[in-house]
């Protein structure tokens, strides 16, 4: 059985810790002085539209002010308003305008963020949310009116997906996407809350969790081996219907090795769970074969 | 809490607290502020299927859509309330209050329905929790199938028959009135979520949460058994409870986080086996094999899922080195477990083929009194992400993922009456072990060439060992490139990933597939390809237009049955525009394709492979969907007038076809009775007889359109008319279909009876008149 190179692994990470790392320009290394500062009414002589919408954010009632975020802005006043003595998020690297906001940010939901998949590729904070938005505020400060806006703007194939009769309850409001991920990242596969899928699953699907005395290998080890819980045409988010989607693995012996029309009780209503109800897992002595 | 209950308590709640805003506003530190809306609704079409309302409720008559408040005075002590359709099974509220930057409590409470389905019959009567009982009539109907019969007699009282050979012997459809003419019933369940939470800080880097949370989950789903020589479906009860609790605490300081969470869930439900009668108690004889079969049973019982608890302890840390340097960690371990008592059986799904005289009063007692299982969980992390330099970064990482199955390997020995072979084997079956564990490390570098510009490379290997699977291990190699390009108005992002999966060494102590007929080697050794690119122009400021791309292909191993081919392609477009202030508009379309290809064949029992290749069939299942979406805001007469509209459409379609391996050969070669598409089958209504090499196309078009006007009386109140269009066209053979009784659309299912779920298709239009007050 081959191990994965974790001595090497090791090593690197070792070797790494001891380059030098770049400075980032958008950490301030000190707190400016006084002086250098100007004020959130300052900036409102130019910005009125822009400091009114911050004022209803959560930001501005933490006590925070515009230059919490684009730093001293005495240079951009005395510059009258030259863009290149002030800091603006939105023109920086993305790694750079997210260091800006992991500042403070930098716990909670947030602390896996540096190297999570969204940061890996490029995407920054304000991708995602508005610190100063036009309009009422939106629940987090997101740069769309939902979450399931949000997201399936890139995520388009999902945004498909959600729409299939075959859905978890988004689009009626009854979940969001945060209600299995972490889009500022995890320890996890594929940014989920809990360390598997099935853990995932099992937050809601607790009668799911067994374990059970007679177990499924295939479902015990991923429930998206039989499902896709973003959304499918067959019911209960079974990615092919029944009984081709247990015939992919049940080729040959005795009788799932059939074709089956569709008048077929082996096809029809619960196909292949009309007789293997307990699929999921078993607890009955006599449920080795998922019949009861 | 009822659902009437909870409502009373938070509407009061708001009503009560409301005025407080009075005595808010006369100081000039205390703020407050809220709405509340309150709307009457009607329409066509809203009570025709259960899927309009499957996961919501749409209300006839008045209703409260939202009501919010927020108070907080100059100490920032605040207080907020939010609810939506109070009193409304799908209905929502939550409290929340504390001090900011100090503590906060939240409590919750949440419902949330599905209507699985508004068409089930059954003519079982649920006479207490997951007890069911048959009309002595309907079950002296399905003894009448059998001919010709013999009625009971003292050593024999149950009486005798032998099963009619087709539909023209009088009798055979004797119980499909029974069946059909039964009262309906609703396939529904509702979930009730309460939490309770408490986050408090202690000191500027040090924060602590406990958190509380019940679910109740009540209702019924169906559920479908064999019953000895047919199948029954009965609506079981769902009667869940699941109690979580969790407790964490957060340190933060500078570069420095450090964090643990406790996590305990308890699963209950009080209903743990549901008993059904056995409307065919009789004995008869296999007129195929001349032997007795026996199904005198009493009962039947479900076994439902068991009480199961669970329990993580997580921690996680991290340092940053500075500059961008960042080493974290995560460890969780946890553990599932289970305990249930075992009950004497005197039943075997198995029963079919006894060879002798049975006994009655055989009773098979479990060899254990009590069962009880248990998986432990373990996951370990490391990630190192470092950028020494403005041009140059890496990420590094490491994770385990270990499943530990701690269930003793339970031996059982199931007998039909004593006979020994009728069900399973002398020697019994023996639980395996289901444990696994998954180890990743990965590494990415990317570079940044230009401004703007962002390549990146990583490569990963994953190993997951089984206990008792095919392979003791498969190893995953994923090579992927990116490629990121912001230019002023344009940005592209584009990937392509290689998974390279291949199996390991054979476990020889595992069950063979082909006893099983589950093979793990066409899951365990393939190469997939995705390209996926997205490309974002920004033409002007107020036009914007996302073009995206995604096609993964599977190569699998080659093999004559199994999984053979999984493709995914798709397209779309996202198109905004926003001219000016008071006007924005989007539209946008996904394309998705989804491709199956699978073989199979047929063993008879008894047999060993190779199988004849004559019985080896293949089918292609195709899955298109188009998407489309487009709507407007409008802004009539600014903050007065506004206009909002958007509708969706989907049309998902599937279409799987049947490939027969000989022609010439039986079509589909053959199966345990008589073949397969047996010429003597009436097909499914509206499809040719002659074609039996497909299934009928599936098709489950949905509309989902809303037009809303607002009148902006003055800055405090709204008068909004909304029209909601939301039309579902279900064509799907599994369930349309589906009726309480099948036997005549399968004469095999002549003694079976279901509960007709099925999920009507539906076109409702809804009108919505609504006032908001805010303040």
């Amino acid at each position: 059985m081959k191990r994965p190179p974790f001595l090497a692994f090791l090593a690197v990470l070792l070797a790494t810790v001891a380059l030098p790392g770049r400075a980032s320009p958008a950490r301030q290394e000190k707190a400016p002085a006084a002086g250098e500062l100007v004020g959130m009414e300052t900036c409102a002589s130019c910005h009125e539209d822009a400091v009114k919408a911050f004022k209803l954010t959560a930001h501005a009632k933490g006590e925070q002010s515009c230059e919490t975020c684009h730093g001293p802005g005495k240079a951009h006043v005395d510059a009258e308003g030259d863009k290149t003595k002030i800091r603006n998020p939105k023109s920086l690297a993305a790694a750079d305008s997210s260091a800006i906001c992991q500042e403070c940010h930098n716990k909670a939901g947030q602390k896996h963020w540096t190297g999570s998949t969204h940061d890996s590729r490029g995407v920054s904070c304000t991708t995602c949310h508005n610190p100063h938005p036009k309009g009422a505020p939106v629940k987090a400060l997101l740069a769309k009116p939902s979450q399931l806006a949000l997201c399936t703007g890139c995520h388009l194939q999902k945004k498909g997906q959600l729409m299939r009769s075959s859905h978890m309850p988004l689009r009626e409001g009854k979940m969001e996407c945060t209600s299995c991920h972490n889009a500022h990242g995890t320890p996890n596969d594929k940014m989920l809350l809990q360390t598997s899928v099935n853990q995932n699953c099992y937050s809601c699907h607790a009668e799911k969790r067994g374990p059970f005395l007679w177990e499924h290998a295939p479902v015990r080890e991923n429930c998206i081996n039989c499902h896709d819980a973003h959304g499918t045409m067959a019911d209960k988010m079974l990615k092919v219907k029944q009984p081709l989607l247990c015939q992919q693995c049940h080729q040959t012996s005795s009788h799932p090795g059939p074709a089956y029309p569709a008048q077929s009780r082996y096809a029809f209503n619960q196909a292949c769970l009309q007789c293997h109800p307990a699929i999921h897992g078993s607890t009955h002595p006599s449920g080795n074969r998922f019949f009861r | 809490m009822t659902t009437k209950k909870s409502s009373a308590f938070f509407l009061g709640l708001l009503i009560g607290i409301a005025p407080a805003s009075v005595f808010g506003q006369e100081s000039k530190e205390t703020k407050s502020s809220g709405s509340v809306t309150v709307g009457a609704q009607g329409g066509t079409g809203i009570d025709v299927s259960n899927k309009l309302q499957q996961y919501e409720t749409v209300p006839k008559g008045v209703f409260l859509p939202e009501a919010r408040f927020l108070w907080e005075n100059g100490a920032r002590v605040f207080v907020g309330l939010e609810s939506r359709k109070l009193g409304l099974d799908d209905q929502y509220a939550s409290l929340s209050a504390g001090k900011r930057d100090s503590f906060r409590l939240t409590a919750t409470w949440d419902q949330n329905p599905n209507w699985l389905s508004n068409t089930a019959r059954s003519p079982y009567a649920e006479v207490s929790p997951g007890v069911f009982h048959v009309p002595d009539g309907m079950r002296q109907a399905l003894q009448n199938v059998y001919v010709p019969w013999i009625p009971g007699t003292a050593t024999n009282p149950v009486g005798t028959g032998s099963a009619p050979a087709n539909p023209t012997v009088a009798g055979f459809f004797a119980v499909e009135p029974w069946v059909s003419q039964t009262p309906p019933i609703d396939l529904r369940y509702l979930r009730k979520t309460g939490k309770a939470k408490l986050d408090f800080k202690s000191g500027e880097n040090l924060t602590f949460n406990v958190a509380y949370g019940r679910e109740a989950r009540d209702g019924n789903k169906n559920t479908t058994f064999y019953a000895g020589s047919y199948n029954l479906e009965v609506a079981t009860p769902i009667a869940y409870v699941t109690h979580d609790m969790r407790a964490e605490a957060e340190y933060a300081k500078g570069k420095v986080f450090a964090n643990v969470s406790a996590n305990f869930s308890k699963f209950l439900n009080a209903v743990p086996y549901a008993e059904i009668d056995n409307a065919q108690r009789l004995e008869l004889t296999n007129p195929l094999t001349g032997r007795s079969v026996i199904n005198d049973v009493t009962s039947f019982r479900l076994w439902l899922p068991p009480d199961n608890q669970a329990y993580t302890v997580d921690a996680a840390g991290g340092i940053g080195f500075g500059k961008r340097q960042k080493l974290t960690g995560a460890l969780s371990v946890g553990s599932m477990s289970m305990e249930t008592g075992l009950l004497p059986i005197s039943t075997n799904p198995g029963l079919a083929t006894s060879a002798t005289a049975p006994d009655r009063a055989f009773t098979v007692v479990p060899p254990y009194g009590d069962i009880s299982a248990k998986f432990n969980t373990l996951m370990a992390s490391v990630r190192f992400t470092g950028d020494p330099s403005s041009k140059f970064g890496y990420i590094l990482s490491y994770r385990k993922y270990q499943l530990s199955d701690k269930t003793d390997p339970y031996t059982f020995r199931s007998f039909a009456r004593g006979d020994v072979g009728a069900s399973v084997n002398a020697a019994g079956v023996t639980r395996e072990a289901e444990g696994f564990a998954t180890q990743s490390l990965r590494g990415e570098v990317h570079v940044l060439p230009a401004t703007g510009l962002r390549f990146g490379v990583s490569y990963g290997q994953d190993t997951r060992h089984y206990d008792a699977r095919e392979y003791l291990d498969v190893e995953d190699h994923n090579l992927q490139a990116s490629a990121d390009y912001t230019y002023k108005r344009a940005s592209l992002h584009a990937v392509w990933t290689l998974l390279d999966r291949k199996p390991g060494s054979t476990n020889f102590d595992a069950i063979q597939p082909t006893w099983q007929g589950a093979t793990q080697t066409d899951i365990t050794e393939r190469k997939r390809h995705l390209l996926s690119g997205m490309l974002t122009l920004i033409p002007t400021d107020k036009f914007s237009i996302t073009v995206t791309g995604q096609r993964q292909r599977n190569d699998f191993a080659e093999s004559v049955t199994g999984l053979l081919d999984q493709s995914f392609d798709s397209a779309g477009a996202d198109v905004t525009y926003l001219p000016n202030e008071k006007f924005n508009c989007y539209a946008g379309y996904v394309f998705e394709k989804y491709f199956f290809e699978m073989a199979a064949a047929y063993i008879p029992r008894g047999l060993a492979p190779p199988f004849d290749p004559a019985n080896l069939w293949a089918n292609r299942t195709t899955d298109k969907v188009d998407t489309y979406r487009i709507g407007f805001n409008w802004a009539l007469r600014p903050e007065k007038w506004q206009l909002d509209a958007n509708l969706d459409y989907t049309k998902p379609r599937s279409e799987s076809l049947y490939d027969f391996a000989r022609p010439g050969t039986p079509i589909g070669g053959l199966n345990e009775a008589n073949g397969v598409f047996p010429a003597n089958v009436p097909p499914v209504p509206g499809f040719p007889v002659s074609t039996f090499d497909r299934f009928p196309l599936v098709s489950k078009n949905f509309i989902i359109a809303k037009i809303n006007l607002s009148y902006h009386v003055d800055k405090n109140l709204t008068a909004s008319v909304m029209y909601w269009k939301q039309k579902f066209d279900n064509i799907d053979w599994q369930t349309n279909n589906t009726l309480p009784y099948m036997g005549r659309v399968d004469p095999g299912a002549n003694r079976w009876f279901f509960l007709g779920a099925q999920v009507p298709s539906y076109d409702a239009n809804i009108f919505r008149a609504a006032l908001s007050y805010r303040f």
